[in-house]
């Protein structure tokens, strides 16, 4: 069955893609499942210096999710490039391996995907700019909130590389969607969106809550009718593809997602139990298509908008 | 991978020892790793439960010996012997020694016994010298109830003032390294009792896991460098540590 999804000029195997964040590197899983499943691999995201990460504890358990705060741990670009990689390119195909980036301000993107491109040119498959991530000026998400800050980032970025530039856009703000419209006029291949509201966990035996960072996102199937409605909302908003993640543990949610507007999903902490996650994934939308006699994935995208 | 239950044997009353059929982790366990326990076949609770391994027995079963304490140990308990379990595994950096190692300490706090068992095993194989200081807050019995402990010299320090001296006591005697496992405070002072007397230590660090396979970098144990420290993960570069290099309670 032909699953070939296009993501702008991106054009990846199938929509079952693996979220950054929650595969490693990839090779990681590599024991666990069969990485050629995998539509495409969102790498841990990486930024000029390392970064040290959150304070411990850095996980908790939630009602069929999971509180997560790491801080983007991270061993700089350096380590990144010539330990990292070398891994990574070993495990996937160069058509799988998208690289996310992260930064402070616009120089910083601008400057480490120039670089990451100069390196790895069509070696990798496209970039991926991480405009959820924390910001040491203006706080965490900054990218995702403010449309001006967003526009400037992604046209910045756009103009300075050919790869193809896929942006993670946080939701979890009242100007997402004017965010996302922005990202789409200044050039946007696709939206990479996450979905995850922050939430906390008081450890009642101690006392103090269990996330030593106090707060963290939301992870898990918990937050799975939040990462829906963006979706649908969203979809209405911009043209481009849609990468949707949030709670997705089966196929079924994966086609719930595509209804609602995403043109491909993200496949996160589900991998942390089920490291075979994507492969159950992508076996289950074959055969749910199959079954519905659907020939042309992108007839489901959206499709719930049309009824 | 697919196991069995095979057996549950209750040890004390809230320390169970879990038996499996699964000969892959049991070829394939060194003491000191784990095993990722799947729950149920459901998103709730959501994440597996990193488990020691106690003991295997090289070809056919391995053990896990846990201590009741929350919702997914809770689960545990009702579990029936033929159940299928999804274990991954064997997890993570164990205890290790050199060939030309004689003399060991063990120290266990409590349910710190949980990784300990393929360790008597093997050194007691490899005709090694060893002991065990145990500091139970409750359970003193939990060494008797487990027959792999039986004809293993034991020394008790029953409440927590006592720890130092004891272990002063303990390194009198020929040592060539300590391995521990409890409570991160007992660790500390393991380490930095072991190390005063320049002898070795290794000790397993507990952290709340996502994954337990290296994807969430959740696992964080702060471990020193030159200039300050980085996070490592117990995960895959544990949790079994130097306890030289980690930087207790950064947290």
């Amino acid at each position: 069955m032909n699953l070939e999804t296009r993501l702008g000029r991106l054009t990846v195997r199938n929509p079952v893609l693996g979220a950054s964040g929650c595969c490693g590197h990839g090779y990681e899983l590599a024991p666990y499942v069969d990485l050629r499943c995998f539509g495409a691999v969102s790498l841990k995201t990486v930024t000029a210096e390392s970064r040290k990460g959150n304070r411990p504890e850095r996980v908790a358990e939630v009602p069929s999710g999971i509180l997560s705060s790491i801080g983007l741990q991270n061993p700089g670009k350096e380590a990144f490039f010539e330990q990292v990689m070398p891994k990574v390119q070993a495990a996937l195909d160069p058509g799988q391996i998208i690289v996310s980036i992260g930064g402070n301000s616009v120089e910083d993107y601008v400057a480490l995907c120039r670089e990451t491109e100069a390196r790895f040119g069509s070696s990798v498959a496209a970039l991926e700019i991480n405009a959820a991530c924390p910001n040491v000026t203006h706080g965490a998400g900054f990218f995702s909130r403010d449309p001006q800050a967003a526009y400037e980032l992604v046209r910045s970025v756009r103009q300075a590389v050919d790869l193809p530039v896929l942006v993670k856009l946080n939701t979890n703000f009242e100007a997402f969607l004017e965010a996302g419209c922005a990202m789409e006029e200044a050039g946007a291949d696709a939206l990479y969106t996450t979905n995850t509201p922050l939430g906390m966990k008081i450890d009642i035996k101690t006392g103090r809550p269990a996330l030593g960072n106090g707060r963290g996102p939301i992870c898990g199937p918990a937050i799975r009718p939040i990462g829906v409605m963006r979706t649908w909302d969203l979809y209405k908003r911009v043209k481009i593809p849609i990468v949707a993640t949030g709670g997705i543990a089966c196929w079924e949610d994966a086609v719930e997602y595509l209804m609602a507007g995403a043109t491909a999903i993200g496949v996160g902490s589900i991998q942390f139990s089920v490291p075979d996650a994507a492969e159950h994934i992508l076996r289950g939308l074959e055969a749910y298509l199959e079954r519905e006699g659907v020939k042309d994935l992108s007839g489901l995208v959206g499709a719930a908008h049309k009824t | 991978m697919r196991a069995i239950l095979q057996e549950i044997r209750p040890v004390t009353d809230r320390d169970t020892l879990y038996v499996f059929d699964c000969p892959g982790i049991a070829a394939a366990a060194r003491p000191g790793q784990f095993v990722e326990v799947k729950l149920t076949d459901t998103t709730d609770p959501y994440l597996r439960r990193p488990i020691s391994i106690f003991d295997a027995d090289g070809e056919r079963w391995v053990s896990l010996l846990v201590r009741t304490v929350g919702k997914g140990t809770q689960a545990m308990t009702r579990w029936e012997p033929g159940r299928e379990v999804d274990l991954l595994g064997p997890l993570g950096k164990g205890f290790s020694w050199a060939e030309e190692e004689n003399n060991f300490l063990l120290v266990g706090g409590g349910i710190g016994l949980a990784p300990m068992g393929l360790l008597v095993r093997r050194l007691r194989q490899e005709g090694k010298t060893f002991r065990l200081l145990f500091t139970p807050k409750r359970e003193e019995q939990l060494p008797a109830g487990l027959a792999l402990f039986s004809g293993v010299e034991i020394a008790y320090a029953c409440n927590r003032g006592e720890i130092p001296r004891r272990l002063e006591e303990q390194l009198t005697a020929p040592t060539d390294r300590v391995f521990a496992c409890g409570p991160e405070g007992l660790l500390e002072t393991v380490a930095a009792t072991a190390a005063a007397r320049g002898v070795a230590s290794q000790v397993s660090m507990e952290r709340r896991m996502g994954c337990g396979i290296g994807l969430c970098v959740g696992c964080a144990v702060a471990v020193r460098t030159e200039d300050g420290f980085v996070y490592r993960k117990a995960c895959q570069d544990g949790p079994v540590f130097a306890g030289e290099e980690v930087l207790f309670h950064e947290s």
